[in-house]
């Protein structure tokens, strides 16, 4: 139950139409682009725009004066009318839909009522009604006027744009030294479009960090740093990117992503929060990123690794990502209410992931704003209705099916790659009665098995469990509106799996590229990644979005491809500084006229800084980590006490630190990491003062000051300056200023006074964390430069991609 | 109004608890008469400045508190019927039981005020007030454990994943004050060691953006999760280590343009007067003895439940 389209799009989220609105034809742009620019940039600029002059017929966009159906009107109709106007039978006002148009012709509305029903000063009349709750804004208002007196042009093939499968679209027809890649040709004409150029380039060592980070959430070493700048060949960069994305970090930051959105944890969530055994699937994930499998494979594997022809042990791991949803293991609940729980979530969570739909409106009743009944909800949910899983969990360990992973693991033997049947689910009733099947202990993985017999699908009245509707059998099937279904596949998992990655899929390529767009550029062409439907965001780059989804299939689905060629546009080059006149017309970055400014992730907020003190293991896959939290943190709520590791542990990727669904590791949640409740694929980025006091304070941060400190104090053992621009090289990828470097001597030199006045508080701050340093020549030194580095941590710059 | 000096302004412990943070066992508060950010989808003039929601999770039964039920007298020791108590609802800890009679409470009941109200003779000082009381006993829940029903208290579903009663009172009313946790969850440390777990999820979002989400004051170690200065660091270095920070973040900010460094660097501030203020705030040595006595032996416990109280107030 990730999001509540009714709720936070309406009301918090209004979708962004600003940058949606209607684009002014493209002319000669006004001086003013020139004025903005550069000296090298507008010279470069004006010739591609004389270019622009000769070429410029890819001009198919809307004059202002017409508003266009599917980008203007549909989206104001599904906002304020079709909650009652709608796709839901049951909610219909006046038997008057608005989301069918032939429906709306036959109604005759468009003629003259629904001007006066928006003009009308009559309450009684006027709509929305104000029991509504819906309102409609003056600028919308006048936007559905001025369609009504332009002719009402309701399109003959009105599907909403998402649901017609992308046809790939010529790039614009701009030239001109910037553009680097066909992305770049969509976002300059763009560009053009709204009189806006192209930032210049972020200088080398920016971008470096940023493509890094952005690859393998990790900031490059002062050796990578090094190699790079000293390459003076054209093609530096991109070899510096194909170094990131065949290093083996790359499979694990790009896992993270995915982790959060196939609700990865290794407890099971409910009341007591039992503990399950599900790394290797993490293991399988980091591989498999790494080694490039085609992403139509991928979901193939993960959806029905079980169904293949060629199935064997891998695919069977594979097909634990539908096995991640929570599992209910309390005394007294209902077996079946609880199996449905784990079907809806699959369907929820395949709807969300792959098709950007949030299908669990329609759980309930039938979509109030999307063309999904409630029956579509319920054929999707047949699909995984056949798992020969138990509604109860086994309180501790794997809840069947599950299969034993041999010891070898990761290094497996022909033979240890073969298939292996899972044991059916055996119920026994065990403590007090309680009916529970077998658990998987530590060396299992849950995973999927059919029944040998399905369960019936019944639609459920009201998502009920124990109110089917008896009426009529619903076998497996998907939304028609989504069409592509291709009558020579099986009607399971496997079917679904090959629709959802085929051709025809209006959806899955788009959904996928857009959350890849997510990853660098902070924000999707599609801001609203997990909704695509009819209450998503209108795409920034519409045709874009088409070119990349068509170019993603046109590459057999080639995911590292796909991530090379944003990494390697002109537009993601782009240096990151915010033009005084682009914080006016497009603060978030909309139009892409200036690179992405991000936040890091709670995760490599930790890595870099553990990285910087030299601290971070480079392990990689393995069991879940505990590293350090705070005291109390499991048991001054839960049974549970949490029981740290030591050593090696303490200092594992974030990726690895230990998910315990009901208690989060705080620290990454006051970043804002997603719960792992339920499917997550955008987050909300906050800033607030409990981070600072993190970053401050917390263990992790401290030891690694000290350690940056001692790093530093060897590396450079006489010189104050030297020591001081090295850690703020560590943390920030870039040389010091002398000012910065001034400014951070005055206080080591405070400090030290600081220590020498109070030797015990510098022998205090040196015992935080459990490494400790064997001898410490210098303690009050190191002390005042351990403060230096908790000051550079600390820096927005350390946990930001310029 | 420069939202440091706002905050700085207002950071007694009364002021603030009472008006901004608004903590409560769970509690969200607002500051209504303040420069408008919500202003706009404020149709009616709300009354309600905060909520205090007391949340007992356990204690003695309704049935032997408040719900008056002579019918179970007269039906001492028949089987629960199964349309009350289903054969496939057992808990872990009765499904062994051969038998579900029919109990009654051991307590007396009588009728107290104006209106009658029903309570037991365990309530004795509630008995006095009883015309100030709303008491609905209208709700129910088919949940039959802890922690399903717990969610169902908070967030309207057995089943995780929607916003909590704080969250909704915060979206709906939120708070002006952008700078402070408008919604504080604490949970008091019983006598009950092995208590039911409370999780952050009864105080969570849900769906809602993240912001509207409950913070947790703990009742163990830090009230807020890394509020102190790790030991060996002095205020005064950390005061000089803001103040660099501030200046090296302003020069970024400068050369960025980027609005967001600016609020880091506020909540940077924030952090620190937090630092300062907070444990002022839970600082009870200031309160009259005759209010100490209201709220009983345990009110400067730290993390005990009228302790809690009395921060909520």
């Amino acid at each position: 139950m990730h999001q509540d389209d009714s709720i936070q799009k309406r009301q918090c989220c209004p979708r962004n139409r600003n940058f949606a609105g209607p684009a002014s034809s493209v002319s000669t742009p006004s001086s003013s682009s020139y004025r903005s620019g550069r000296t090298k940039l507008g010279n470069m600029l004006r010739l591609i725009l004389t270019c622009l002059s000769v070429l410029v017929p890819f001009a198919t966009t809307v004059r202002a004066e017409d508003p266009d159906f599917a980008r203007d009107v549909r989206p104001i109709l599904s906002d304020a009318c079709y909650h009652c106007h709608g796709p839901d039978e049951d909610a219909r006002e006046a038997g008057l839909r608005l989301d069918d148009r032939n429906a709306v012709f036959e109604s005759g509305i468009l003629e003259q009522e629904l001007l006066e029903r928006l003009t009308s000063e009559d309450p009684d009349l006027r709509m929305p009604p104000p029991d509504s709750n819906r309102t409609i804004d003056a600028d919308d208002r006048t936007k559905l006027i001025r369609w009504l007196q332009s002719g009402a042009k309701w399109p003959q093939d009105d599907r909403h744009w998402a649901f017609i499968p992308p046809v790939r679209p010529s790039p614009p027809m701009v030239s001109g030294e910037w553009i680097r890649n066909p992305i770049d040709q969509f976002v300059l004409a763009r560009l053009v479009d709204e009189g806006l150029a192209p930032s210049e380039r972020a200088d080398r060592v920016t971008l470096l960090r940023r493509v890094s980070l952005d690859l393998t959430g990790l900031p490059p070493s002062p050796d990578e740093v090094e190699v790079f700048l000293s390459d003076t060949s054209p093609d530096a960069y991109e070899r510096a990117v194909d170094r990131l994305l065949a290093s083996p970090r790359y499979g694990e930051h790009m896992a993270l992503d995915w982790l959060e959105a196939s609700r990865f944890a290794d407890t099971d969530g409910y009341q007591n929060d039992r503990y399950r055994h599900m790394w290797v699937w993490r293991d399988w994930l980091i591989q498999t990123l790494n080694r490039n499998m085609p992403f139509d494979r991928f979901v193939i594997e993960q959806m029905a690794g079980d169904l293949l022809p060629d199935r064997d042990f891998m695919t069977q791991v594979a097909t634990g990502f539908h096995r991640n949803h929570r599992i209910n293991s309390e005394g007294g609940s209902i077996p079946d209410e609880w199996i449905v729980e784990y079907v809806a979530d699959r369907v929820e969570t395949t709807g969300t992931l792959f098709l950007g739909l949030t299908f669990n409106c329609s759980r309930c009743h039938d979509h109030k704003y999307d063309p999904i009944a409630q029956n579509d909800f319920y054929r999707l949910f047949a699909f995984f209705n056949n798992i020969a899983e138990a509604g109860l969990g086994p309180n501790n360990g794997n809840s069947p099916p599950f299969v034993p992973v041999p010891k070898s693991w990761p290094d497996l033997s022909d033979q240890e790659r073969d298939f292996v049947e899972p044991e059916p689910v055996k119920i026994k009733v065990v403590q007090t009665s309680v009916p529970r099947p077998q658990p998987g202990g530590p060396e299992t993985v849950m995973v999927l098995h059919e029944l040998a017999t399905p369960r019936e699908t019944f639609r459920l009245i009201r998502g009920q469990y124990d109110q089917p509707d008896k009426t009529k059998l619903l076998s497996p099937g998907t939304p028609p509106v989504l069409g592509g279904w291709n009558a020579e596949w099986r009607t399971d998992r496997l079917g679904l799996a090959k629709w959802l990655v085929s051709n025809e899929n209006p959806l899955t390529a788009r959904v996928t590229v857009n959350r890849y767009w997510q990853h660098f550029f902070g924000l999707g062409l599609v801001k609203t990644s997990e909704n695509f439907g009819v209450q998503g965001e209108f795409p920034s780059h519409p045709r874009l979005l088409d070119w990349l989804a068509t170019e993603f299939i046109r590459t057999d689905w080639d995911v590292k491809a796909m991530h090379r060629l944003i990494v390697t546009s002109a537009t993601y080059r782009q240096s990151s500084v915010v033009s005084s006149t682009l914080a006016d017309k497009d603060p978030q970055n909309r139009l892409l006229a200036r690179g992405p400014r991000k936040r890091l992730s709670p995760f490599a907020i930790r890595d870099a800084v553990l990285d910087a003190s030299g601290l971070l293991s480079r392990r990689i896959g393995g069991p879940s980590v505990k590293p350090y939290m705070p005291p109390g943190i499991w048991s001054s709520v839960s049974n549970n006490k949490y029981k740290r590791d030591q050593g090696e542990s303490l200092y594992r990727r974030s990726m690895y630190t230990y998910w315990r669904r009901t208690l989060p590791p705080p620290t990454m949640m006051s970043f804002n990491a997603a719960a792992r409740e339920t499917c997550t694929v955008r987050k909300e980025l906050t800033t607030t003062p409990l981070q600072a006091l993190t970053m401050m304070n917390n263990i992790t941060f401290i030891e690694a000051a000290r350690h940056l400190a001692r790093r530093v104090l060897e590396e450079h053992p006489s010189d104050l300056r030297s020591q001081i621009g090295a850690a703020f090289h560590y943390v920030t990828t870039r040389e010091a200023t002398s000012t910065e470097i001034e400014l951070l001597v005055a206080d080591y030199e405070a400090y030290l006074d600081d220590f020498r006045s109070h030797p015990k508080r510098a022998s205090q701050l040196l015992q935080i964390g459990d490494s400790k340093f064997k001898t410490v020549r210098n303690p009050n030194q190191l002390a005042a430069m351990a403060l230096i580095a908790n000051t550079l941590f600390n820096l927005d710059e350390a946990i930001t991609e310029n | 109004m420069d939202p440091i000096k706002q905050f700085e302004t207002r950071m007694t412990r009364r002021s603030l608890l009472g008006s901004s943070l608004g903590l409560g066992s769970i509690a969200a508060g607002s500051l209504l008469n303040e420069a408008p950010v919500f202003a706009d989808f404020r149709t009616v003039a709300p009354k309600a400045k905060r909520v205090i929601y007391l949340f007992q999770s356990g204690g003695p039964s309704q049935m032997d508190l408040y719900d008056y039920k002579p019918e179970l007298a007269k039906r001492y020791g028949e089987e629960v019927p199964t349309s009350v108590y289903p054969a496939e609802r057992k808990t872990t800890m009765t499904s062994g039981q051969a038998s579900f009679p029919v109990a009654p409470t051991r307590f007396k009941f009588a009728r107290h005020g104006q209106s009658g109200l029903w309570l037991s003779e365990t309530l004795p000082h509630l008995a006095g007030v009883a015309d100030e009381i709303c008491m609905i006993k209208s709700m129910y829940t088919d949940a039959i454990n802890h922690d399903p029903a717990a969610t169902l208290f908070q967030t309207g579903s057995v089943i995780p994943g929607r916003p909590s009663m704080g969250a909704w009172v915060n979206y709906g009313l939120g708070s002006e004050n952008e700078n402070l946790p408008s919604f504080v969850a604490m949970t008091s440390n019983g006598s009950a060691k092995q208590g039911q777990p409370l999780y952050d999820r009864l105080w969570g979002a849900g769906f809602l953006p993240g912001r509207y989400q409950g913070v947790k004051f703990r009742g163990q170690g830090d009230p807020i999760l890394d509020l102190y200065n790790p030991e060996g660091v002095s205020r005064v270095q950390r005061r000089r280590m803001l103040d660099s920070l501030q200046q090296l973040n302003s020069d970024r900010a400068d050369q960025f343009n980027d609005p967001a460094i600016a609020t880091r660097i506020a909540q940077y501030e924030l952090a620190y007067r937090m630092q300062m203020s907070v444990p002022d705030l839970i600082d009870l040595s200031d309160e009259p003895q005759s209010v100490l006595d209201a709220y009983g032996p345990q009110a400067t416990k730290v993390g005990k439940y009228a302790y809690n109280c009395l921060l909520a107030r």
